[in-house]
């Protein structure tokens, strides 16, 4: 029944396709005006057709379609934003009208695409090519898009059908062997390849393309195994020169060698590899590990002095490169390193060299080595300050600036977390003469600003990041730390003025600048700071733009699924697409998704946080920014509706920069449900996602699921004590439920492990404060517990005064003097007293105290008051000194 | 600091890279349309940790037909990580591939003229000379100096 119905609908359809001939004449011309690009024109011709022949789907299809090419690709404007709405009618009306033709679906198919809904895209275009499958244009579009959604198999299918209707052309053959290997037939594609060049299809390539080709093909067999097969294939390529031999030839060479066994060949080859890039390191490790010397390994003494003896021959050949000394350090020992280290450290300082220290102290790693590299600096200091003009061996004059890059030097090393007892007090010390020295260089002020943000003074640290800045205003680097450091201290106009000095002046803000230039760590950056002043939907929206970068990333491979048939660059192509399904492992995706997941968790559990509350003068400037932007907004609507002139015409501006409406009707759990979904697959070795799905789970009462990512995380790190606080928290929710619940007795089984059924969690909790006494995060997370348990047995789900008052005492044991200072485990400590505990303003303030006695130079923790002070301190110093040099400067 | 040629993994780094110590900067698909298509030209310097503190992002002229030309996209060294001749090593392996592989005979790139720190970099110690004038060159107006260098025989 229904299908009959379907065909007399689809009869009618196709009988309502045909047109009247002289609206049949101009649908012609309507094709070639889009192929043309004529869209005016075009927009006519379709709208003379549906005069006469109104519900025709496809003329609506096309109209559809040369409307959404006449608009402009990025931003929106305002006159191309109701353009877009009329789009979205045309196209829908078409489908309506006209199911039945492949058009209209095509049509729909490439408006997704270039919205970059790729999904909608693909289900389109399937459906499309269900009405015409031999469409060329419609298998182009369906190999692309089945690789961008990985798809492997899918579009292997259609280009196999592609081969067979065109086998003469040879980019069909590619994109065969391409999609045999995208589905890992890597058999299937080498026979597809060799097949191409049997018959000599790759005759017109050109020599580079060649070249590609057989790099990828010889690649290619020693992923099979076929290592016979690629050396001789190597061999007769070199010879009759397709490829070079030198550069990428020689490091597969060198691989296959080592593969074959032929340590001696490979160990040449990687000889060569080293003349050609002495600064690679990768070359000399996989050299000495022809030789049997691993050296990211453990190595006998034996082994490492033959290895030292290499490497020492190595840096004789190559004097200026710096790989072979600096791995010589890894591997040196004793008195010998001592020597070694000595002579790198001299050469560094007296180069002045301001990465010295970021490259020496990954042998931190070795406490000894780090106590005899401060021990030298610090015999070197005594020395050089005692007689500046000789140098620490006693040799030449030492350049003046030695002692001025050994401060430095010094200053980072005494305030590096690796550092058994930073110093922040010394560190800021020898900055402080060295700037008595030399108080121009930027460096020092940088390094200043470092050790005073690693001290817990962001205000300090964004005022000496300035004064680096201002030393030399042309370098952009010295600008964005400046603009970050203002950020960190909560500044959040002084920084984007600071930005705003590199950005495009053409740009609605700074911010837009660095948004639309996908700047990552800005957005990170101003995300934490509305985070820290409580802005949560501002924050949010930041997070939400990075996640948004790595889509558009994602979708960036779009057009070089086919680009890469044409350029043969085969290698990089795959590279790629390995590339495209790890993105998401990316830190920055993983924390900002973490991130915002932990806002949207918070106003799920709180809904009153959706939404900022503004203070009176607050609640002002907003209306006069919302005034402000609907101005912008009519004035772009304005300048549309003139006559256009060549002019381009401006993006709208964002309706609600501050993000005050972001988080208003937003769904919490599918948010996160969003942001977790691709980090499984791609990132189940990091414990932060498995954390938020652990809460994500809670919450919507999937146990099972809860306790999954809880002994993920459990695997992952054991001792992570944000583990302890879930499962503390799933065992309360299990005590809680009805014999009957589903699986309740798989959960306990598997809760077990974790928290042994019969002991009392208060005792639990106790336990576990008690056993990591020294760990300030533990002792946080133990008083985040204690609070969970006696809210559960609480009757109505709030504190007694006696509660509250043992949750204070529990977070207050951060501070104690066996407790390793802790600035961020401090920070978190003093906003869950100030905002979920409610605490009073004695407790608060004796917690900063506390804090302030621990670590006196956390001038981030001290009151309001005082920071304000301090800063009108500095205003008035800066004012005097505007007025020494003034005159001067106008004289 | 390691110096190896550019892979689609460092494109986020060398972005990054760029946006930090440059005003000229790209999105992400040119990173990517470099990588694909001359995926040989361009070099990173990478510091201990991993993170890209140099790079050269290269291409080949399209439009100089007859005699095949390398051309400097973008290269920069994150200023924390300068006196170490990464900006030379980086230029060195990018040009001995440029010579090899598409037979080019000298490597240009663009400057704005007002930057003087850069134009000196590029003279003074990689070689360059001026060789031309683009007027407003740059989205904001400014001109360009076009600087080439010849490749020696033995590169």
């Amino acid at each position: 029944m229904v299908a009959d119905k379907e065909s007399k609908e689809a009869a009618l359809a196709a009988k309502n396709r045909i047109l009247p001939a002289k609206e049949a004449a101009l649908f012609k011309t309507l094709l070639q005006q889009y192929e043309l690009k004529q869209y005016k024109k075009g927009i006519k011709a379709a709208d003379q057709i549906l005069k006469k022949a109104p519900n025709h789907g496809e003329t609506l299809a096309l109209k559809a379609l040369i409307l959404h090419s006449s608009l402009p690709h990025n931003h929106p404007t305002a006159s191309s934003q109701p353009k877009g709405d009329e789009v979205d009618h045309l196209i829908a009306a078409a489908l309506r009208k006209d199911p039945y033709t492949h058009i209209t679906h095509h049509v729909n198919s490439i408006i997704a695409r270039a919205k970059k809904d790729y999904v909608t895209a693909g289900r389109s275009l399937t459906r499309a090519r269900e009405i015409d499958s031999d469409n060329i244009p419609l298998i182009r579009d369906a190999i692309s898009l089945h690789t961008q959604l990985g798809q492997h198999k899918e579009s292997l299918r259609v280009r196999h059908q592609f081969f067979t209707m065109r086998p003469n052309l040879r980019s069909n053959w590619i994109s065969l062997a391409v999609g045999h290997e995208l589905c890992g037939n890597d058999q299937e594609a080498l026979d597809v390849y060799l097949g191409l060049e049997d018959s000599t299809k790759d005759e017109g390539l050109a020599p580079i393309e060649k070249t590609q080709m057989s790099w990828h093909i010889v690649k290619l067999m020693i992923k099979l195994g076929k290592f016979k097969e690629a050396h001789e294939r190597l061999g007769d390529d070199i010879r009759d020169r397709i490829v070079p031999n030198s550069g990428e030839t020689v490091d597969i060479q060198a691989e296959l060698l080592q593969k074959m066994g032929q340590a001696e060949e490979a160990e040449v080859a990687y000889r060569r590899l080293i003349e050609s890039n002495p600064d690679k390191i990768r070359n000399y490790k996989a050299m000495l590990k022809a030789r049997g010397l691993d050296l990211d390994g453990e190595l006998s003494a034996e082994q490492a002095q033959k290895v030292l003896t290499q490497l020492d021959l190595f840096s004789e050949s190559f004097p200026r490169a710096a790989a072979p000394k600096r791995l010589a350090l890894d591997v040196a020992q004793g008195d010998d390193f001592k020597q070694r280290v000595q002579a790198y450290l001299q050469a560094g300082l007296e180069k002045g060299i301001p990465s010295l220290f970021v490259d020496i102290k990954g042998l931190y790693k070795d406490q000894a080595k780090l106590e005899v590299v401060e021990a030298i600096l610090e015999d070197w200091k005594e020395k050089l300050e005692a007689e500046s003009t000789s140098a620490p061996n006693g040799e030449p004059i030492s350049p003046p600036t030695m002692l001025l890059w050994l401060y430095y030097f010094l200053a980072l090393h005494l305030a590096h977390p690796a550092h058994p007892t930073p110093d922040y007090a010394r560190s800021l010390e020898l900055l402080d003469t060295a700037l008595e020295h030399t108080p121009t260089l930027p460096e020092i002020h940088m390094a200043k600003a470092m050790v005073l943000k690693r001290a817990g003074d962001p205000d300090g640290a964004a005022r000496a990041m300035e004064q680096a800045r201002l030393l030399d205003g042309q370098d952009r680097f010295l600008n964005g730390k400046a603009g970050k450091y203002w950020l960190r201290a909560g500044e959040v106009e002084k920084a984007s003025a600071v930005f705003g000095l590199f950005t495009k002046k053409d740009a609605a803000s700074p911010g837009q600048d660095l948004t639309d230039m996908q700047c990552i760590w800005f957005l990170q950056e101003e995300g934490d700071a509305a985070l820290r002043a409580g802005k949560l939907p501002l924050a949010a929206k930041r997070y939400e733009r990075i996640i948004s970068i790595f889509k558009d990333e994602d979708d960036d491979q779009y057009d070089f699924h086919t680009y890469a048939l044409r350029k043969m660059n085969l290698n990089a192509y795959f590279n790629m697409v390995e590339f495209g399904k790890q993105l998401r492992h990316h830190p920055r995706y993983i924390q900002a998704a973490t991130q915002a997941a932990d806002i949207y968790l918070r106003i799920y559990d709180n809904p009153d946080l959706r939404e900022v509350k503004l203070s009176p003068e607050e609640e002002a400037e907003r209306k006069k920014a919302a005034k402000k932007a609907q101005k912008a907004n009519s004035k772009a609507k304005k300048a549309a509706a003139a006559p256009a002139e060549n002019k381009e015409e401006p993006a709208l501006p964002d309706a609600d920069p501050e993000g005050k409406e972001y988080l208003k009707e937003v769904d919490a759990l599918a948010a996160i449900e969003r942001l977790l979904q691709p980090l499984f697959g791609t990132a189940e070795d990091e414990i932060s996602p498995w954390l938020t799905s652990f809460e994500l789970a809670l919450r919507q009462d999937h146990l099972l699921q809860a306790v999954r990512a809880l002994n993920k995380s459990s695997k992952l790190e054991p001792q992570n004590p944000r583990v302890h606080n879930q499962a503390v928290r799933l065992s309360l929710k299990v005590s809680s439920l009805p014999a009957e619940t589903a699986h309740l007795s798989l959960i306990k089984s598997s809760l077990k492990r974790l928290i042994p059924e019969d002991v009392d969690l208060l005792r639990i909790n106790g336990d576990f404060i008690q056993q990591n006494g020294s760990s300030a995060a533990h002792l946080f997370y133990g008083a985040l517990t204690l609070r969970d348990i006696l809210l559960s047995r609480s009757d109505n789900k709030a504190l007694s005064d006696t509660d509250k008052q043992q949750v204070e005492g529990a977070f207050m044991q951060v501070l104690n003097t066996e407790v390793k200072p802790d600035i961020k485990t401090y920070q978190e400590t003093l906003s869950q007293l100030i905002s979920t505990l409610d605490s009073s303003t004695e407790m608060i303030a004796k917690f900063r105290e506390g804090v302030l006695q621990r670590l006196p130079l956390a001038l981030g923790f001290s009151a309001k008051e005082d920071k304000q002070k301090r800063k009108e301190q500095w205003m008035a110093e800066d004012a005097k000194e505007n007025e020494v040099t003034l005159p001067n400067g106008t004289a | 600091m390691d110096i190896r040629q550019a892979t689609v993994d460092d494109l986020l780094g060398m972005q990054n890279a760029n946006i930090l110590n440059l005003p000229e900067n790209y999105t992400f698909k040119y990173y990517l349309y470099h990588a694909l298509t001359w995926p040989e030209l361009s070099y990173v310097a990478v510091s201990p940790k991993g993170e890209i503190v140099g790079y050269i992002l290269a291409k080949m002229d399209e439009e100089a037909v007859d005699t095949p030309s390398g051309h400097v996209t973008s290269i920069s060294v994150l200023r924390p990580y300068r006196r170490l001749g990464l900006a030379n090593k980086l230029m060195r392996q990018s040009q001995k591939s440029m010579a090899t592989l598409y037979n080019a005979a000298h490597i240009t790139l663009h400057v704005r003229k007002s930057n003087r720190a850069a134009i000196s970099l590029y003279r003074d110690s990689l070689g360059f000379e001026v060789t031309g004038v683009e007027k407003g060159y740059y989205a904001d107006g400014e001109d360009a100096y076009q600087m080439t260098l010849k490749f020696e025989k033995e590169v």
